[in-house]
């Protein structure tokens, strides 16, 4: 039997960016609904990333936004726990190229305002002596945090219920529809209908296939990670670290268990339907427990307690994409977070919710706009893993 | 209460505190019924989202102890049947193995395909 | 990588089973197991199984157990002990962990037999986090395997089999049973293990259950609680026995972890012990090169698990081209032993419980 709901607002995607922004319409009294495909909120890359928020390292476009979310990320802890701990993160470097590289977003990323500081591995070191001593040095990011990704996106969607917002999970987008050039409704497999003024798609690679139904293609490949948990140990480290060229992650969440993960190689396969979220590679494990051990040799008896992966929807800059739509008024996006967003999560959602409540948001968003791929075709410079600078978003 | 699935919306009802709320159903991480309770009442509403947001199940045993009990007290807070209630999802390791041994690929059948 | 025709997990009763006809098939056998010690449970079990001959009523399980891991080991079949299977894989690849050479290592086997087993299930109590609060099968290891007498008043919690036959046992390894308490009105077990507690002189308390464990550092009182016919406690009922060890027997959950890596698809039985891998007669679970056998198939006996490992073991051989002309007659005989076996009131409802999963198996739907 179908039915029909009608609302202010329907989000499509349950993860940290569609609930915070759900969250965040209704503390301006919008009606809001959030339609979930899966059978428990929050399930994809929201539940499965390492929980950190690495600034140095974005892209230049996300800047304003990352820094936005240091005020962001503290007003939301007020409501919701989050445990955000912000003591700083380290970027690594395991020789002088690599050094040199993460040394080239120095100036952009004081520009930006924040406290960057250079130092050797002697340096680190003798902050950190638990750090290995292969690393020759590295770049220290004052304003870096880490959160507890489970708890907070759960927490945020407590919240929002608790405001009203009204989820429905099991229910997937098979189509959007428009009225007289305006969004107009989301449509179900279950054949239900979603009718709003606004509609917000917050899907991750999901996005891309529930846009198309209006006529608008969004450039995002799928990638997957792998990543793993060990058991709770005494502190170590309050800082999260990364590799130089952000190749692999981790920190220490405030219960003591440590997070580790990053990219194998594997994970560009283009055939999703072999590759379930469930899915493990039988290499990954070993070799992210040697490249652990590697960093920190003090965790050789460590205990791993549980390996999972997750699909990350990435954009050709590493870069999340933002803003209404210009195709069709009311429909706005959310997604290309590549791996990254959790740690924009909350400030992403929060501009969208200022945008959509037609207020001036509160970062520069004009680098991330959805659209920028289409815009700047014969400045495009094609997919990096790796990119760190893009001479598009120094626009 | 409303059992889950394609209707979250609010029960109406407020959470009551039980007599055995203090009883221990995660052993790892010290979890009671009454905290598992009370974020079903909270809007947990499958094995999934009560193991992300309490942690039941992310200890040492990965469940072995607590996943049947805590189906249990989901079954009953929400109504639904335990045959439509999963337990945890499995995954590698089964057992906690240390970071060395872990790393530790046998030359002769490590390797291969 | 360990290439082999057969790879079983698990050197239990239906391990071992499995191990010995595949062997005797003429299939190279690989079988791991995270214990020291191949047998399973049966190396736990001192008492003489009943039953028909066929099923080795008369010999104590702990003889049952060697008899079977000779047999295994005269057919060929190869054994990696203290090896964890950490892990199954895409493409058929089982992750072992070796925990003596403490080296990672990967299986890739033409079938794969699970016989993984079951756990004991948790009994939540008010105090039940104090130590001398521990499993039935536990107790039962405690005893048989490790010599140590678990404690010496012990309140048993569940009159199952289990239940009554541990008591049996921690009596006789010196221990005091200060009460057995049952929450359904009757007691569940075999008769014949019940007398035998009660002329020794156990109190067994039925419509009854465990409000609180008390005790400063251990396990020192147990304070029991009548319940009415709605299974509510009645208040005003409250009794406390003296103790320094709570057992408990409440039943067994198939272990069906490394199977659901692999894709199995689950069913959920409730006389069967909960979801296990949906599976046909001849115990393939719908991952074509997956079979499984024993407890982690359904919750029954160590008896009906053996019939399955062998079927399993043969069906598993059989495909993949060994043993093919016995094959479908040795099928046929340990299918006749398991319907035996299934028979009676608690094999009637475990029979009905095994005809359900076949029944949706066949229809195909998973596929």
């Amino acid at each position: 039997m179908s039915t029909k709901m009608k609302a202010d607002v329907v989000v499509i995607g349950s993860g940290a960016v569609g609930s915070a922004t759900a969250y965040f319409l209704a503390k301006e009294g919008k009606k809001v609904i959030v339609l979930e495909k899966g059978h428990s909120i929050g399930c994809g890359q929201s539940c499965r990333n390492g929980g950190m928020n690495k600034i140095d390292g974005r892209g230049l476009g996300e800047l304003p936004i990352a820094i936005y979310g240091l005020k962001c990320w503290k007003d939301l802890s007020q409501d919701v726990d989050t445990e955000y701990v912000e003591k700083g993160g380290i970027r690594i470097a395991l020789d002088d190229e690599q050094q040199e590289y993460m040394e080239r977003f120095l100036p952009f990323g004081k520009e930006a305002g924040l406290h960057l500081q250079s130092m050797t591995g002697d340096q680190l070191r003798e902050k950190i002596p638990e750090f290995s001593p292969r690393i020759t040095g590295a770049i220290y990011c004052q304003e870096e945090s880490k959160m507890n990704p489970l708890k907070t996106t759960l927490g945020i969607y407590s919240a929002a219920r608790r405001l009203g917002v009204t989820y429905v999970s099991g229910e997937e987008v098979c189509a959007l529809h428009t009225r007289q050039g305006r969004i107009y409704a989301a449509e179900t497999k279950n054949g239900n209908l979603y009718e709003a003024d606004q509609i917000l798609v917050a899907a991750a690679y999901g996005s891309r296939q529930i846009l198309n139904t209006v006529g608008i293609d969004l450039p995002l490949y799928s990638y997957y990670e792998e990543i793993f948990v060990t058991e709770k140990i005494p502190k170590i480290l309050d800082q999260m670290f990364v590799s130089a060229k952000v190749t692999y992650y981790g920190e220490q969440q405030e219960n003591g268990t440590i997070l580790f993960g990053g990219a194998s190689g594997f994970g560009n396969y283009p055939n999703r339907e072999w590759y379930p979220d469930s899915y493990q590679d039988r290499k990954r494990l070993p070799a992210e427990a040697r490249a652990l051990v590697d960093l920190f040799p003090c965790l050789a008896d460590t205990r791993v307690v549980r390996g999972w992966g997750g699909w990350m929807d990435i954009s050709p800059d590493d870069s999340m994409m933002l803003g209404e739509t210009v195709e069709i008024p009311g429909l706005f996006v959310a997604c290309g977070f590549s791996g990254h967003g959790f740690g924009v999560s909350v400030p992403a959602a929060k501009v969208t919710s200022e945008i959509m409540c037609g207020k001036k948001p509160g970062a520069d968003i004009s680098h991330v706009m959805y659209d920028r791929f289409s815009k700047h075709m014969d400045m495009f410079t094609g997919a990096d893993r790796n990119h760190l600078i893009n001479d598009i978003q120094k626009k | 209460m409303k059992t889950y699935g394609s209707d979250r919306g609010f029960s109406g009802e407020a959470f009551v505190p039980k007599e055995d709320d203090d009883v221990i159903i995660c052993r790892c991480e010290e979890i009671t019924r009454g905290e598992i309770r009370k974020a079903i009442y909270d809007g947990m509403r499958t094995i999934s989202e009560i193991r992300r947001y309490l942690r039941p199940g992310m200890g040492p045993c990965q469940g072995m102890t607590c996943e049947r009990n805590v189906r249990g007290i989901l079954a009953r807070e929400t109504g639904l049947p335990l045959s439509q209630i999963p337990g945890y999802r499995p995954r590698s390791p089964q057992r906690p193995v240390t970071l060395a041994e872990l790393g530790n690929e046998s030359e002769e059948e490590g390797g291969g395909v | 990588m360990i290439e082999t025709d057969i790879c079983i997990v698990g050197a239990g009763p239906a391990g071992l089973s499995a191990a010995a006809a595949a062997g005797e098939a003429g299939a190279s056998v690989l079988v791991v197991d995270e214990n020291f010690k191949a047998g399973g449970q049966l190396f736990k079990q001192v008492h003489k199984f009943f039953g028909s001959e066929n099923h080795k009523a008369g010999t104590r399980g702990i003889r049952i157990g060697e008899q079977l891991l000779d047999r295994a080991r005269k057919a060929g079949a190869v054994f990696r002990l203290r090896t964890l299977a950490y892990g199954f894989f895409e493409n058929g690849v089982l992750g072992l962990y070796d925990m003596d050479s403490q080296e990672l290592g990967l299986v890739k086997a033409k079938k794969y037999i699970f016989a993984t087993g079951a756990i004991e299930n948790v009994l939540p109590m008010k105090g039940g986090t104090l130590p001398g609060v521990m499993g039935a099968g536990a107790a039962q290891t405690l005893m048989h395997l490790y010599h140590t007498r678990p404690g010496n008043e012990i309140v048993m919690v569940g009159s199952g089999n289990v239940g009554l036959i541990v008591s049996y046992q921690l009596m006789q390894s010196g221990a005091k049973i200060a009460a057995l308490v049952e929450a359904a009105p009757k007691i569940s077990g075999y008769e014949v293990h019940a007398r035998k507690l009660l002329r020794a002189g156990v109190k067994m308390y039925t419509s009854t259950t465990v409000s609180e464990i008390k005790g400063e550092d251990q396990v020192e009182e147990v304070v029991l609680t009548e319940l009415d016919s709605d299974f509510k406690p009645i208040p005003g009922s409250e009794f406390s026995v003296k103790a320094d060890t709570v057992c408990v027997a409440v039943g067994l959950s198939p272990l069906t972890e490394l199977l659901q890596m692999a894709g199995c698809k689950l069913y959920f039985s409730k006389v069967l012990g909960g979801f296990v891998p949906l599976h046909g007669r001849n115990l393939k679970t719908t991952h074509d090169d997956i079979y499984l056998a024993g407890d982690c198939s359904g919750i029954e006996e160590a008896s009906t698990a053996m019939e399955e490992g062998r079927i399993a073991g043969i069906g598993a051989s059989a495909e993949i081209g060994f043993g093919t002309d016995k094959a479908d007659e040795l099928i046929k005989q340990a299918q006749e032993r398991l319907d035996e076996l299934r028979q009676g009131p608690f094999g009637d409802r475990r029979k009905s419980g095994m005809e359900e999963i076949f029944t949706e198996y066949e229809k195909g739907a998973w596929a």
